[in-house]
């Protein structure tokens, strides 16, 4: 009985305090975070569907600049070209000669802001931004890397994207991955290489000229 | 008895009691049309809407899946819809999409069903495999993994449809902490009853749910939708109903009591005022089939009548004991009669309005009125008569000192000869209510009118309070109005939806219009469906060759299942039109509910209109106008509540107009035909401006407007200010201006009925539906400035008036010479339809017409009956029923003579030969034939049976009243041979009658009607009575024979009857007295024959000296 006891007290203790170290790591990444002027890396996009039997992989760059200004580009040349800042989103198919753009600002509402949401949802800027948006269900670190799991707070958010995780390094505090996880089991995962901590970023990077042909559509506006 | 029992239960039973507010509206404005379309077809109006209201959107979610899953739970509920019905039942979205593409244009069809050929469908699945790979769009990741041939891409404008499966905004407000739970029952809930039991199921289930967790607190929960407004509509009029009548019942019993201090009359009173509302609601069943609630109101109004008339009836009754119930209703019937008619012509004239509501209650008011009078006049004193004791008996709101100082005790004369007006502080009570009159419209001005349809609205509603909740928390862009477009079948439909959106973007592209829903997307297309019945079959032959391209460019099996699910739907399409062609699936059919519709009429489809910035009233107004167009059968109409106040204020304009002249000029045409005096009428209006005036400054003060509802206090205002007012002036007549007396007999009843009535009103003012406090308040105000304006400032003003100007002499008739319709004009008239119109019908119109003339002149019956009662030994009810005959008699001789002197053979044969015998032996002596006749029968028509023996026939008459009437009746009778000789116009006349006698004509006179100053009192019937002396003038001037002759109507036609030669001695016929007895034995020769015929015996005008006919 006293050796039942013991045991108990002792893995409890442990999960007490592998819990603290997790909080700990989570509070030094945010913090890492906090301070990030601007940011950049490569990545390749993994997208898994129910439907097709193998993933898609695509190999893309993204760009950040605090406070909310980012760019991801998907394929070389670039297939789509998605450019975030603090009032729109624009998104840019060059080979489809098409573009869409939609308001983020205070105003706007609907699932498309909730979409947009997500390109930065990567980079919180700080504990109480991140929880604003989203429930932290598990911080865990294995082998080198903290994976942080997540849910959006929001109901309509959460029927757009019911779970999400980050992952960085534990030693350089990099974001190393992430990934979406959508209600009809497909998956977007994007693992990140070659990631350069507040690199000199022109604000043109962030702006998109598009050529006249294109055809832009408000697909959130009536 | 057992058949007017039987016609009342029929007539209770086929009314209905209709709770719905729109049908008081007029269907023809297409507002009301558009609102009562909504809700007569579309599912939307018959949801009931549960919302939950939580701090974070979250906890509001949760708290809307518990709720609405709880009501599922229960056999009772068909559907409880706290989100998208497509999020929780994913095969009904293929069947949508199936639905849509089979109603979708053919070209469009075939250009998706083009992507099926095997080279398009490999690009298609390429095209899908390279978006997934590179989109942010979170619609095409969901989409095109499933949907690799674009079926969910529907071509046009169906991408504005409510089947996004994130779209939910009929679910919940934008921030998420508002949820609206869409719930449906599974009985029909076609009665009132049956809206209002389903309500309390939710309400109380909804508190139970509530109390289960104490979490659940924080959740504000709230019921609206149709149902909810139906039940709390009708069961607060049924209470209303409840509650107000009984009240009013209760206040009149109270003040009648304080009053009278007698329980057998009240109670007798209550049991009439029960029949009249039981016989007012079975005509209502007959003559308008339902009764909205809001119509209801009549019953106050009626009970307020009414009983205004059984007050003046007892007063009358109580002052004059000696009268009885008889003399009761002799002095003040006349009043009620046309009071009651006015009231039921002012009532009576909203059935010429266009709201319907208002018809209903004008006809039922009219139609109880009338009743409610005849009932009163009928049934209310002779049961009390029995009962009572004789003694006189003072009206306890008599001022008995006033009383002393100016009439006797017993309340039946005055004292002495002076007439009492009204006392000075009256006149100042008068002048002090029209100065603070003035005063008060010149400070606030008169009450406006307010437009809205807030009347409409019960005054509390939870109903109505969640539902501007839920306004304001869900809609983004202001309410929105609705869009209904109707036709004669789906196809028509279709076609107008398509010019409709065509319109809508160009006033969205101008910024007058923010946003807009139409249904032209999922509306199904006859034409459509039946052209791509075909391609729909070959894309379901195309789909293993699909399947093995998709495996080849590496989708999964499951990737085509929304394909094959559409393509499996196509083959199990109906191929029926109207609901028949609707999808299995009940979400999509439910979808289709909320915005398609069909009868036996045609097609409706229902859309949504978001106004743009300027969401004003007016905005709203042109927007309807610009977009709601009529073309043959179909129609497109923007509706919305907020409308109705401005559409429903216009028609009532209109209205003011076509019905406010008219039932102007129908009050004054009765107000002159019950007062026979412009001088009284006008006196009558100006009471009624003067208590219109007290009434407007009263609302001004009290700041109240004119609504769409309380509108009726304009006629009931005319009614009873037209009622008080004769009822009062009438009084003052019968007591010669004398107003004390009027006051005590009549004036003090309509206190008493303007207290009760008032009361009734105000008991009104409790009602739970704002429209009917209004009408209640304005109501009770408006009585009460009736009765002030007709008893206090009208005896004032009149008493003001020099005394040539105030009074009208007699008792509100001119008895005392012929009626005033006995002219040429109308005389003409009878001989031109006397020519025309066969002898039948002229028979029985003129004993019509007799009847009516003495229902329309109650003086004149009242002479009539005086002057029967000798003839029939002072039988009272034997005179009343013997003038009812006389008078159609009077008509049925009137034609005849009007046949006569156009010309028509009317004759009269002699009763037998010894008759004419008579006649041949008094013209034997040589010495000429007087014949003479009291009014008794047609005498007219003896002329024609002389002439046409070749005798010559002389007839003396009075002059005629008014110009070239003596000349008709002379040519009249000259068309038979008789002569006319009027006497009194020239003085050598009479040497000319002696001349004709002495040459042995017949010469013929009227004995029984003497010109003034040429009667001799004899006896007749055993009371003086005055006869023309003329005959005995002319015996004893030409000796001639005297004979008796009288003219009768009886079963086989006109009679001639003669009476021996009167014999007399001329020598005595020297002194006057000698000339009163022969005057006195024709007259007794004549009693017999009058005794025989009293009904035949024509004087209407006072016959019997000292009589008080």
């Amino acid at each position: 009985m006293a050796f039942a006891l013991l045991t108990s007290t002792l893995v409890g203790f442990n999960s007490l305090r592998a819990a603290e170290v997790d909080e700990a790591l989570l509070d030094r990444w945010l913090n890492a975070q906090t301070n990030l002027v601007s940011w950049s890396a490569e990545f390749t996009q993994i997208r898994r569907f129910p439907t097709l039997t193998q993933p898609l992989k695509t190999q893309g760059r993204v760009s950040f600049k605090a406070p909310s200004s980012f760019r991801w580009q998907l394929g070389e040349p670039a297939r789509t070209i998605a450019v975030r800042g603090p009032e729109e989103a624009l998104i840019y198919y060059p080979k489809l000669k098409r573009a869409e753009r939609y308001a983020l600002g205070a105003e706007a509402t609907g699932p498309w802001k909730d979409a947009m949401a997500l390109l930065d949802a990567g980079f919180p800027r700080s504990r109480a931004q991140l929880e604003e948006r989203f429930e932290v269900v598990a911080i865990a670190a294995s082998g080198g890397t903290c994976r942080l799991q997540l849910r959006p707070r929001g109901v309509r958010a959460r029927r757009l994207l019911p779970r999400m995780s980050l992952e960085f390094d534990v030693k350089t505090l990099g974001l190393s991955a992430s990934e979406f996880e959508f209600p009809d089991g497909s998956s977007m995962r994007n693992e990140y290489r070659n990631l350069k901590a507040d690199p000199a970023m022109a604000d043109e990077v962030f702006r998109l000229s598009l050529p006249a042909e294109v055809t832009v559509k408000e697909p959130g506006a009536r | 008895m057992a058949g007017l029992a039987a016609a009342l239960v029929l007539g209770v039973a086929r009314l209905r009691f209709d709770a719905d507010v729109l049908n008081l509206l007029p269907a023809k404005l297409d507002v009301v049309r558009g609102l009562q379309l909504r809700q007569a077809h579309f599912s939307s109006a018959d949801d009931t809407l549960v919302t939950v209201e939580a701090a974070d959107e979250s906890t509001a979610a949760a708290a809307a899946e518990s709720l609405a899953l709880r009501l599922r739970s229960f056999e009772r509920v068909a559907a409880a819809e706290w989100q998208s019905p497509f999020l929780e039942d994913p095969e009904a979205l293929p069947e949508l999409l199936a639905w849509i593409w089979l109603n979708r244009p053919p070209e469009e069809f075939a250009k998706w069903a083009q992507g099926l050929q095997p080279d398009r469908a490999a690009e298609s699945l390429a095209a899908a495999r390279e978006t997934l790979a590179t989109t942010f769009s979170p619609e095409e990741i969901a989409r095109l993994g499933r949907d690799p041939f674009g079926l969910t891409r529907v071509p046009g404008n169906v991408g504005e449809l409510d089947f996004d499966p994130l779209a939910d905004a009929e679910h919940r407000s934008p921030d998420g902490r508002f949820r609206v739970i869409l719930v449906r029952a599974k009985e029909s809930l076609r009665d009132y009853r049956d809206s209002a039991r389903w309500i309390e199921f939710l309400r109380g289930e909804v508190a139970t749910w509530q109390e289960e967790d104490p979490d659940r607190r924080r959740v504000r929960p709230g019921i609206t939708g149709g149902p909810a407004f139906v039940a709390e509509t009708a069961t607060g009029m049924e209470a209303d109903l409840e509650k107000t009548t009984p009240l009013a019942a209760a206040a009149i019993a109270l003040v009648f009591l304080a009053a009278h201090r007698r329980l057998k009359p009240l109670a007798w009173l209550l049991v009439l005022l029960t029949a009249i509302l039981c016989v007012t609601v079975a005509a209502g069943g007959f003559l308008v089939g339902s009764v909205n609630a809001v119509s209801l109101g009549f019953a106050v109004i009626l009970l307020g009548v009414s009983v205004d008339h059984a007050l003046v009836l007892y007063q009358e009754f109580k002052a004059d004991p000696g009268a009885g119930a008889a003399g009761a209703r002799r002095a003040v019937g006349w009043g009620i009669s046309w009071s009651a008619a006015t009231t039921a012509a002012a009532f009576g004239s909203l059935a010429l309005g266009s709201l319907p509501g208002l018809a209903q209650l004008g006809i039922l008011v009219a139609v109880g009125t009338l009743s409610g009078a005849a009932i009163m006049l009928l049934f209310f004193l002779p049961p009390l008569e029995r009962r009572r004791n004789h003694k006189p008996d003072l009206n306890p709101v008599v001022c008995h000192s006033e009383l002393a100082a100016t009439g006797s005790e017993d309340g039946t004369q005055p004292r002495s000869a002076q007439v009492a007006g009204p006392p000075t502080a009256l006149k100042f009570a008068a002048l002090g209510l029209a100065v603070l009159t003035v005063a008060a419209l010149g400070w606030r001005g008169a009450p406006r009118m307010t437009i809205s349809d807030d009347p409409l609205r019960p005054a509390h509603s939870e109903a109505i309070d969640v539902s501007d909740r839920m306004g304001t928390r869900m809609s983004q862009a202001g309410d929105p109005m609705m869009l209904l477009a109707t036709g004669p079948d789906e196809t028509a439909v279709a076609d107008r939806l398509k010019e409709m959106r065509e319109k809508l973007h160009r006033l969205r592209s101008e910024g007058r219009i923010s946003d807009f829903l139409l249904p032209d997307g999922i509306f199904p297309h006859e034409r459509n469906r039946k052209a791509n019945a075909a391609r729909a079959e070959r894309a379901a032959e195309s789909l293993p060759r699909l399947r093995e391209l998709a495996k080849e460019a590496g989708f999964s099996p499951e990737s085509l299942a929304l394909t094959e699910q559409v393509v499996r739907s196509w083959q199990r399409a109906e191929k029926g039109t109207g609901r028949a062609s609707y999808p299995d699936s009940p979400v999509v059919r439910r979808l289709l509910e909320k915005a398609v519709a069909f009868d036996d009429s045609g097609a409706y489809a229902l859309g949504l209109v978001h106004p743009g910035e300027d969401s004003s009233l007016e905005t709203r107004r042109l927007l309807a106008a610009e977009i709601g167009s009529t073309d043959g059968d179909s129609q497109s109409i923007l509706a919305g509540w907020d409308l109705l106040g401005v559409e429903i204020a216009e028609a009532v304009r209109q209205d003011a107009t076509r019905i406010g002249i008219p039932a102007a000029a129908a009050v004054l045409a009765l107000l002159f035909v019950a007062f026979r005096s412009w001088r009284d009428a006008a006196f009558c209006l100006l009471s009624l401006a003067f208590a219109a005036a007290v009434l407007l400054a009263a609302m001004s003060l009290c700041g109240w407007s004119w609504t769409l509802i309380n509108l009726p206090a304009i006629p009931l205002l005319l009614g009873l200010g037209v009622d008080y007012s004769i009822h009062m002036q009438l009084a003052l007549r019968r007591h010669r201006g004398d107003w004390l007396r009027a006051w005590r007999t009549t004036g003090g009843a309509l206190a008493l009925c303007a207290t009760t009535t008032s009361i009734a009103f105000a008991a009104l003012a409790l009602s739970h539906n704002q429209g009917l406090g209004d009408l209640g308040r304005v109501c009770a105000a408006g009585v009460l400035s009736a009765w002030a304006s007709a008893v206090v400032a009208l005896p004032a003003l009149r008493s003001l008036l020099p005394a040539g100007w105030r009074e009208d002499p007699g008792n509100g008739e001119e008895v005392e010479g012929p009626a005033r319709i006995y002219g040429a004009a109308a005389w003409s008239l009878g001989l031109a339809v006397a020519r025309m119109a066969p002898a039948e019908w002229l028979a029985a119109l003129g004993r019509m017409g007799g009847s009516l003339y003495r229902m329309f002149a109650p003086g004149r019956e009242q002479v009539v009956i005086a002057n029967l009662l000798p003839l029939v030994d002072n039988d009272q009810r034997r005179a009343s029923a013997t003038a009812r005959d006389l008078y159609r008699e009077f008509g049925e001789k009137l034609v005849s003579l009007w046949r006569f002197e156009a010309g028509e053979a009317v004759t009269a044969r002699p009763e037998n030969e010894s008759d004419w015998r008579h006649y041949e032996e008094a013209k034997r002596a040589g010495n000429g034939v007087l014949l003479v006749t009291p009014h008794l029968g047609n005498w007219e028509l003896g002329g024609p049976t002389l002439t046409e023996r070749g005798e010559k026939l002389l007839v003396l008459s009075q002059a005629e009243p008014g110009q070239g009437f003596t000349d008709i009746r002379r040519a009249g009778r000259a068309r038979w041979g008789v002569e006319t000789l009027i006497v009194g116009d020239d003085m050598f006349a009479f040497v000319g009658v002696i001349k004709r006698l002495q040459d042995g004509d017949a010469v013929a006179l009227l004995i029984d009607r003497p010109e003034p100053g040429k009667g001799v009192e004899v006896e007749l019937c055993g009371r003086p009575f005055l006869a023309s002396v003329a005959a005995a003038e002319l015996a004893r001037a030409t000796g001639c024979a005297i004979v008796p002759v009288v003219i009768v109507r009886e079963a086989a036609g006109h009679v001639l009857k003669t009476l021996p030669p009167v014999a007399y001695d001329r020598a005595a016929l020297g002194s006057p007295e000698g000339r009163r007895e022969l005057t006195q034995k024709i007259m007794r020769d004549f009693e017999p024959t009058l005794r025989q015929h009293p009904s035949q015996w024509f004087q209407f005008i006072p016959i019997w000296p000292g009589g008080d006919s």
